[in-house]
């Protein structure tokens, strides 16, 4: 919720911003698909 | 060492064990409470227009905890029941149907109808039938009763598709079919989400303002979006008296649908991708059209751009066109608005609205109507020579209502009514409506020049309902008649012209609400129904309007109710009280009375009323306004208000004898029980509070809530002052907090009362937290309604009726009842 309430508050003042919510994935990332979508982000 | 702290640790453990309510599970209160749950009410009615027959409708209030538990799909803002398409956890819904001649009193039952639940109950216009929806288990389908031969049958065997459509289906004016809105999707697979259809959710924002209120169920997967059209999708559908069905166009994702007063062709609106994860449905891309009654499209209107990016404010809107309807008083003509200030008032412009027109055959262009000066609220419709137009702005309440004359409907106009929309005094009443000749509903103008208003008639003395005749050709008003001492009776309809005949309900306190028929004429009361007491027990309840004082001299009002059988020489009683705080920009407009002495005394289960069954005093609706006047915003003192309020409220009740100072819990429900944390937080007033479903911690909604306007960023101080999370450590009054585990309300989420209660459990202070599976923001099945009563019993025992505080004793738990 963190992430969320946060980017709801950007995106509302008018920010730049963009969220990227993984399924199923918990504090650190363990799926293949997820990892190499994190990366693909990030770059 | 080890050994004896051990000990010592469970001697500890043992003196201080908790002494907590050792049932598990719904409980019941005693008796008397219980049976509120089930007390009959006096039933809805509706009147058909040409006054020859009440239909009434049994309210079917309460519902079992398995209706509740079923399968339930919340997107885009809606909860539906994706087995038989429609909207789960509608207010207004029957049991049963009575249908009554007015001028013989004779009675009609619908009694072939089966298992389900009753909604949307519509007189044809022309009187001559009553159409209904019954939903079932598997499907939603439309009904037809027929006054003249009294039989009941279903219309069409098509389900009905209410997801998007809250009303799924139409009359047409000239009552020869009904348009509905057909469950197409209703008998194909349901969608399956497997983790090959799985994907990253991704929002984007590009710089635009975009602050919305913190809506609950939105969208929130691309399999989401692929359920929202999957149950959004309908197709309209012509269907006649006898049941023929023609489908009319194509499926789609149908928002709304009306017809034009010529019965001839009809304003539709539809829902576009992109579908957005920020704002409900009624947000989204719309495109608004014209259809003729085949389906082809004679006009299109506008397409509508997805509404996240409305300005804050309550009365900002989109720009572009909005706002469409058909005028009621000609045959086929479209009547839209237009922000002229990019839908923020505070844009300084000499018009903040424009309103234009598009006439059958819909091939010219646009005319402009009529010029707003201040945000556009509406209008009613007469007939071509008068019509009403509303404008409105938030910053100082203030609503203005103009008669204008539709042909040149910029000139002439003559200012009928202003006030602030919160200045009960001078409100003006509602226009009574009439069917005209097409079977629209227009204001009913008499001679071309009489219109006639019923009010609820707030004034120093209470609510005193009245029935006005106004001269638009003199601007002048005359009160035609008025609700009599010591009754409160209310005009429903009227039936004839010169205001003389009318249905009324009217009441007293010890008298529950029947419908009469009044004639001025004769002078003479006819009654018409005779509904029973609901709560026999409760009969001797006393009540009392009160009116005090605060220190800055706004006054305030609450209605005090008695116990039956208390007199003053028993003493002092302990005291609930159940109240909610209110914003006002005016301090006369706040100290306004706004209820009527002689009003039926209603035991609901809702609010505090059933503890006056254990003798307890309760003070009903003690007012809590928050007023800032001029520059000042409400919430710049919300607090010092708040407290003088509840102290001038615990001082009328302790200088007249009633209360013991020491005996007096505070209640309230949403942003009520927002204000008894705040209560508990910020004085000493109350022996213990009950807070439901409330909100705690403002920050969690930040982009404005309740009257609060200001984001949390430019009014950081306000909103840190208003939580009482930030000050848990100040309440040191025992608090019992109840909240619904699916509460969809865009302040209240769940999560609120589960931080407040680890807050204060946290800092070691008394509380309880009980969560209701499968409550939303009013709680429904009987089940939990019982379990409420019984825990505010069992509550109010323990803190306001014992007088024994066991020392050292915290109560500290949470607890969610398991069926």
């Amino acid at each position: 919720m963190q992430s969320e309430r946060m980017y709801a508050a950007l995106k509302g003042l008018g920010k730049e911003a963009r969220l990227v919510m993984l399924p199923y994935e918990a504090h650190g990332y363990r799926a293949r698909k997820s990892l190499l979508h994190v990366l693909w982000e990030q770059e | 060492m080890n050994a004896f702290r051990l000990c010592i640790a469970l001697l500890c453990t043992f003196i201080l064990l908790p002494s907590s309510y050792a049932e598990q599970g719904y409980q019941t209160p005693s008796a008397e409470l219980a049976a509120l749950v089930d007390a009959k009410l006096a039933p809805r009615s509706a009147l058909s227009s040409n006054g020859q027959w009440l239909a009434l409708f049994e309210r079917k209030r309460v519902v079992s905890l398995d209706e509740l538990a079923k399968s339930e799909l919340k997107l885009a803002g809606i909860k539906l029941n994706p087995v038989n398409f429609s909207r789960s956890r509608v207010s207004a819904k029957y049991s049963a149907i009575q249908i009554k001649h007015v001028e013989t009193g004779t009675v009609f039952n619908i009694n072939n109808l089966p298992d389900g639940i009753i909604r949307s109950p519509r007189f044809s216009p022309d009187s001559q039938y009553l159409a209904f929806v019954v939903e079932q288990k598997k499907s939603a389908n439309l009904w037809l009763y027929n006054v003249n031969t009294k039989q009941a049958q279903q219309l069409s065997p098509t389900p009905l598709n209410s997801v998007l459509s809250a009303n799924p289906y139409k009359w047409l004016p000239d009552s020869s079919a009904i348009i509905a809105n057909l469950a197409v999707n209703i008998n194909k697979p349901k969608l399956i989400n497997n983790s090959q259809n799985v994907v990253p959710v991704i929002q984007q924002s590009t710089g635009e303002k975009a602050p919305a209120r913190t809506y609950q169920n939105l969208l929130t997967s691309p399999f989401d979006e692929a359920q929202f059209k999957f149950y959004g999708q309908g197709q309209l559908a012509f269907i006649t008296l006898d049941g023929n069905t023609q489908q009319i166009g194509r499926a789609g994702l149908y928002k709304s649908f009306s017809i034009s007063p010529d019965s001839n062709n009809i304003l539709v609106a539809t829902i576009n991708e992109p579908f957005s994860y920020q704002v409900p449905y009624s947000r989204f891309a719309t495109t608004w059209q014209v259809l003729g009654m085949r389906g082809h499209v004679l006009a299109q209107l506008a397409k509508q751009p997805l509404g996240d990016n409305i300005p804050q404010g309550y009365d900002s809107v989109r720009t572009g066109a909005r706002k469409f309807e058909w005028r009621a008083d000609k045959g086929a003509e479209v009547i839209w608005a237009q922000a002229q200030d990019n839908g923020d008032m505070k844009t300084d412009v000499p018009y903040h609205d424009y309103l234009y027109s598009l006439r059958a055959p819909f091939k010219r262009e646009p005319k402009l109507f009529a010029k707003v000066e201040r945000r556009y609220a509406g209008i009613e419709w007469g007939n071509d020579q008068v019509a009403m137009l509303t404008d409105w702005r938030f910053s100082d309440r203030q609503v203005r209502t103009f008669i204008i004359n539709p042909r040149y409907a910029d000139k002439n106009r003559i200012l009928f009514s202003e006030r602030s929309y919160n200045d009960a005094y001078n409100n003006p009443g509602d226009v009574i409506y009439e069917r005209n000749d097409l079977g629209a509903n227009v204001i009913k103008i008499v001679g071309d020049r009489y219109i006639y208003l019923r009010g609820n008639g707030a004034s120093e003395k209470g609510n005193i309902p009245f029935l006005d005749r106004y001269d638009v050709k003199t601007n002048s008003t005359k009160r035609v008649w008025q609700s009599q001492a010591p009754y409160y009776e209310r005009v429903r309809a009227l039936l004839d012209d010169d205001g003389e005949r009318f249905i009324t309900i009217r009441e007293s306190k010890t008298e529950q609400p029947n419908f009469f028929i009044r004639d001025l004429d004769d002078d003479n009361l006819t009654q018409l129904t005779n509904f029973e007491h609901p709560y026999p027990a409760f009969k001797g309840v006393k009540k009392e309007l009160l009116r005090y004082k605060r220190n800055d001299d706004v006054e305030l009002s609450g209605t005090l109710y008695l116990p039956p059988g208390y007199d003053k020489t028993q003493g002092p009683l302990p005291v609930l009280m159940w109240a909610y705080p209110l914003e006002y920009k005016d301090k006369a407009v706040a100290s306004q009375v706004r209820e009527s002495p002689y009003e039926f005394t209603y035991i609901g289960y809702w609010g505090p009323m059933p503890y006056l069954a254990k003798g307890i005093a309760v003070f009903d609706d003690p007012k809590m306004p928050i007023v800032g006047i001029d520059e000042a915003q409400p919430n710049d003192n919300f607090r010092t208000q708040l407290v003088a309020s509840a102290q001038a409220a615990v001082d009328v009740l302790v200088n007249k004898g009633i209360a013991d100072k020491n005996k007096i819990a505070i209640a309230g429900h949403s942003y009520g029980a927002f204000m008894v944390a705040n209560l508990l937080a910020h004085s000493d007033l109350f022996k213990t509070g009950i807070a439901r479903s409330g909100a705690y911690n403002r920050t969690l909604t930040p982009f404005g809530f309740q009257g609060e306007e200001r984001d949390f960023w430019q009014a950081q101080d306000v909103y840190a002052n208003m939580s009482p999370f930030f000050h848990a450590e100040k309440i040191n009054e025992p608090m019992l907090m109840i909240h619904g585990q699916e509460d969809p309300n865009s302040g209240t989420f769940p999560m609120q009362s589960e931080r407040m209660y680890a807050a204060l459990k946290g800092l070691g202070k008394e509380a309880r937290l009980v969560m209701l599976p499968y409550e939303a923001h009013g709680y429904r099945a009987r089940k939990s309604l019982l379990h409420v009563l019984w825990e505010q019993e069992q509550w109010l025992n323990k803190y306001l009726l014992t007088d024994e505080v066991q020392a050292g004793t915290k109560v500290i738990e949470a607890e969610t009842p398991v069926n």
